[in-house]
Formats: C-alpha cells, sequence, structure tokens
C-alpha cells in the first residue's frame, strides 16, 4: 500500500508542472474517486466525465494545495469531487432513475457481491445526497469523522449529527423494502 | 419480519463496509483525456470558489447580526428604566463612554445621559396608583441616582487626572460641567422628593428616601470638587488675599 509520504513526494514533483506524477496520482485515486461518484449517480457516462472533470480541476489548483498533517492528499479530492458533486445536482435531475439502478450490476467488479447487498444500494440511493456522502465517507470508504468533515465542509459535530440521522433514515427505508 | 427493524447501528455499519464495490469504468480512456487536456487547462479557481463561499456566508451573517444590533439599538435608545429594552440602552451608553474620546466630550455625554434621566423621571410622575407603575417609577429613581452618581465619580477623576499648578482651559470646562450636574441634581432632588411626598407605601418612601440622600452626598462631592480645584488656582488665592 502506498505511504502519505510517497503521495505527498508526486504530488510536489506535479505542483512543478510534472503531468507524469499527476498520472500516478490518478492511478492511485481514479478507482475510489470514480466509486464514489459512480454510487451516486448511478451513471457510468456522467460518472466518467465528473472523474476527468475532478481530476482536471485538482492539476489546475494543485499550487493552491498545501499538505496538512491533519489532512491526507486523498482528502482534498474527496472534497473537489463532492462539491463537482453538487454542482453537477444542481444543474442536472436529482433523483436517479429506476432504470439505472438496476444496471449497476452490470457495471460491478464483483457482481455477486452485488447482488447480496442490492437492497442497501437501493435503499441507500432514496436517501438525500448529504445522507448518502456522509455514510459512503465514513462507512465504504472507511474517512475519519475529520476528513467526512473537511471534505463535506462541516464541522465534526455536524458530522456525527448527520452520520445519525443519515443511519436513522436508511434502517427506515430498509424497514419499508 | 423484516430483519432490519432490529438491527442495530452497528449491524448496519458493518453491512454498509461488507457492500463497498468496485465498478468498471473506462480508467485508461479518462487518464489519456485528461493527460491530452493537462497541457492546455486553464485556471479553474476550485480553492478560492470555496473560499469565496465561505466569505460571503460569513458576510452576510455579520451584516446581518450588525443590522439586527443597530436596529435593536436604535430601538433601546428611546427606552426609559423599567422598559425592557433600557438594559440595551445602557449598554450603548456604556460602549459610547468606552470610546476614546477626549474628558470634555465624556463630559458632555454623562450630562446628557443625566438629561436623559430627568425626563424619564418626569415622564414617571403620578403613577403611584398602579402596582406596576411604581416599580418602573422606583426604579427610574434609582437609574437617576446612579447617573448622577457616575457623571460625578467620572468628571472628577478626569479632573483630578489633570492636577498641576493653575487651572487649565479643560479643567474649567469640567468645572463647568460638574455646575450642571449639579443643577440638574437639584432638580432630580426636587422631582423625588415630591414622589416621596406623595408615596402613600411606607417602604416607598424609605427607598426614595435613600437615593435622595445618595443624590445629595453626589451633589456635595461635585461642590467640593469644584471649591477644591478653586483653593489650588493661584488667581483665586489671590482674589482671596485680596
Amino acid at each position: 500500500m502506498i505511504q502519505e509520504k510517497d503521495i505527498q513526494n508526486l504530488v510536489s514533483q506535479a505542483q512543478e508542472g510534472d503531468s507524469e506524477a499527476f498520472g500516478r496520482i490518478y492511478d492511485i485515486f481514479s478507482k475510489q474517486i470514480y466509486n464514489f461518484l459512480f454510487g451516486k449517480l448511478r451513471h457510468r457516462q456522467t460518472a466518467e466525465d465528473l472523474t476527468h472533470t475532478v481530476f482536471l480541476k485538482a492539476w489546475t489548483n494543485l499550487r493552491s494545495y498545501k499538505p496538512r498533517s491533519s489532512a491526507k492528499f486523498s482528502t482534498w479530492l474527496y472534497q473537489i469531487a463532492n462539491f463537482t458533486l453538487i454542482d453537477h445536482w444542481r444543474t442536472r435531475k436529482t433523483t436517479a432513475e429506476l432504470s439505472d439502478i438496476e444496471n449497476l450490476a452490470r457495471f460491478a467488479e464483483d457482481p455477486k457481491l452485488y447482488e447480496e447487498y442490492e437492497y442497501l444500494w437501493i435503499a441507500i440511493s432514496e436517501l438525500p445526497l448529504e445522507y448518502q456522502t456522509v455514510l459512503d465517507l465514513r462507512f465504504k470508504q472507511a474517512l475519519s469523522v475529520e476528513e467526512t468533515a473537511q471534505i463535506m465542509d462541516k464541522s465534526r459535530v455536524g458530522i456525527r449529527v448527520l452520520q445519525h440521522r443519515a443511519l436513522k433514515a436508511l434502517k427506515s427505508k430498509l424497514k419499508h423494502l | 419480519m423484516n430483519l432490519f427493524s432490529r438491527k442495530s447501528n452497528q449491524d448496519l455499519i458493518e453491512q454498509l463496509a461488507k457492500s463497498r464495490q468496485d465498478f468498471q469504468f473506462d480508467r485508461f480512456g479518462i487518464k489519456n483525456k485528461l493527460l491530452m487536456s493537462l497541457e492546455n487547462s486553464p485556471e479553474e479557481p476550485v480553492a478560492h470558489k470555496f473560499f469565496t463561499i465561505r466569505l460571503i456566508k460569513y458576510s452576510a451573517t455579520f451584516a446581518g447580526l450588525l443590522i439586527f444590533l443597530s436596529t435593536a439599538l436604535s430601538f433601546a435608545s428611546t427606552a426609559k428604566p423599567g422598559d425592557k429594552l433600557f438594559p440595551l440602552n445602557k449598554l450603548e451608553e456604556k460602549m459610547i463612554l468606552n470610546l476614546p474620546l477626549s474628558a470634555e466630550q465624556k463630559a458632555d455625554l454623562q450630562v446628557r445621559i443625566v438629561s436623559k434621566r430627568l425626563e424619564a423621571l418626569k415622564a414617571v410622575e403620578n403613577t403611584t396608583n398602579n402596582v406596576r407603575l411604581q416599580a418602573k417609577q422606583l426604579e427610574t429613581v434609582k437609574e437617576s441616582d446612579a447617573s448622577i452618581k457616575q457623571a460625578v465619580d467620572s468628571v472628577s477623576a478626569n479632573k483630578n487626572a489633570l492636577k498641576g499648578p493653575g487651572k487649565t482651559a479643560t479643567e474649567q470646562k469640567l468645572d463647568q460641567v460638574l455646575n450642571q450636574i449639579d443643577d440638574l441634581a437639584q432638580k432630580h432632588e426636587q422631582r423625588i422628593q415630591s414622589l416621596e411626598d406623595s408615596a402613600s407605601d411606607k417602604n416607598i418612601k424609605q427607598s426614595l428616601n435613600q437615593h435622595l440622600n445618595e443624590i445629595k452626598n453626589s451633589r456635595h462631592k461635585a461642590q467640593n470638587e469644584i471649591k477644591s480645584q478653586d483653593h489650588r488656582d493661584p488667581d483665586h488665592e489671590k482674589k482671596s488675599g485680596d
């Protein structure tokens, strides 16, 4: 597993204009970012377009990125992805179509695993975007409360409250499935 | 029966972690497109955008707070002792008195406050039959006494800070102010005396009497302050010698 120190070295090189180093950053994080986006968009073409947008935004703003001990580089990338997603929802449709959801298994790398937890994916897709994001970041991506707070631009207490509400809402959805 | 009706949050969290799924996508296609875009990509101020949104949010909150405060203070400026907004009025006065103003300007402000309290005193006359208004009357008298005491103490302190041989123009001005405060205090005294005379309740009478004594003490202090300066004044000594 690649260390944060190595990632920061790649970032420093990319900040100097080394596009090859940035390409390696893309190789490391593109899957995570794509999964994060696709889980909410449920539309392959849109998720791919937004993945491209996220990394392009990261490249153009890389000089403004300052490493901090409390935040990993991936936190900054997720933050861009989250804001890009919010911008996308503001201008596009706000709910996923059933046909898109049904097709998700087609794109899953482990379709059997997807089918096993399909009820969970369907229930999550019916939650508000903020609830989906907090559940994804905290429990699927296993990020800390602090990292999630930075990504979602909220306080730590705000994230704990949001997480509690999201779990409650998810339970309620599951009861009615 | 649905299993999830009995599931705890911890079970649900574990299920969420297990359901984590990787999805297929055109990883290399996006990378190629990205690398081609890198060369000619214009600056897109992502960080600045976040910063701007945050700045707008804070500015709007601050502006809202400022509007609320200025509205509340403008309403409070006409509030009289016993009114709900009077504490805000006092706070505003305190804030103004704490501004870096000259001793003369501060003394003038003290006179204005004592005058305002006198107006408030006039407004609560003939209210002795109503219990609620009696409380307001007592509160007005208390504030009246407090404003005189504060004015005399503050002007005296500023005057003492200027101590030296002879009398400066500022000291003369402060003496005039002390005289003004004394005159106003006398008017306060007369009003409170008439309230005391018309009061039937023994406790109210006693309370009014206490405040009257306090005002007398403040007046006495103001008069002594003016005299003590006169004694230090060489012209005064010369005049006395003559």
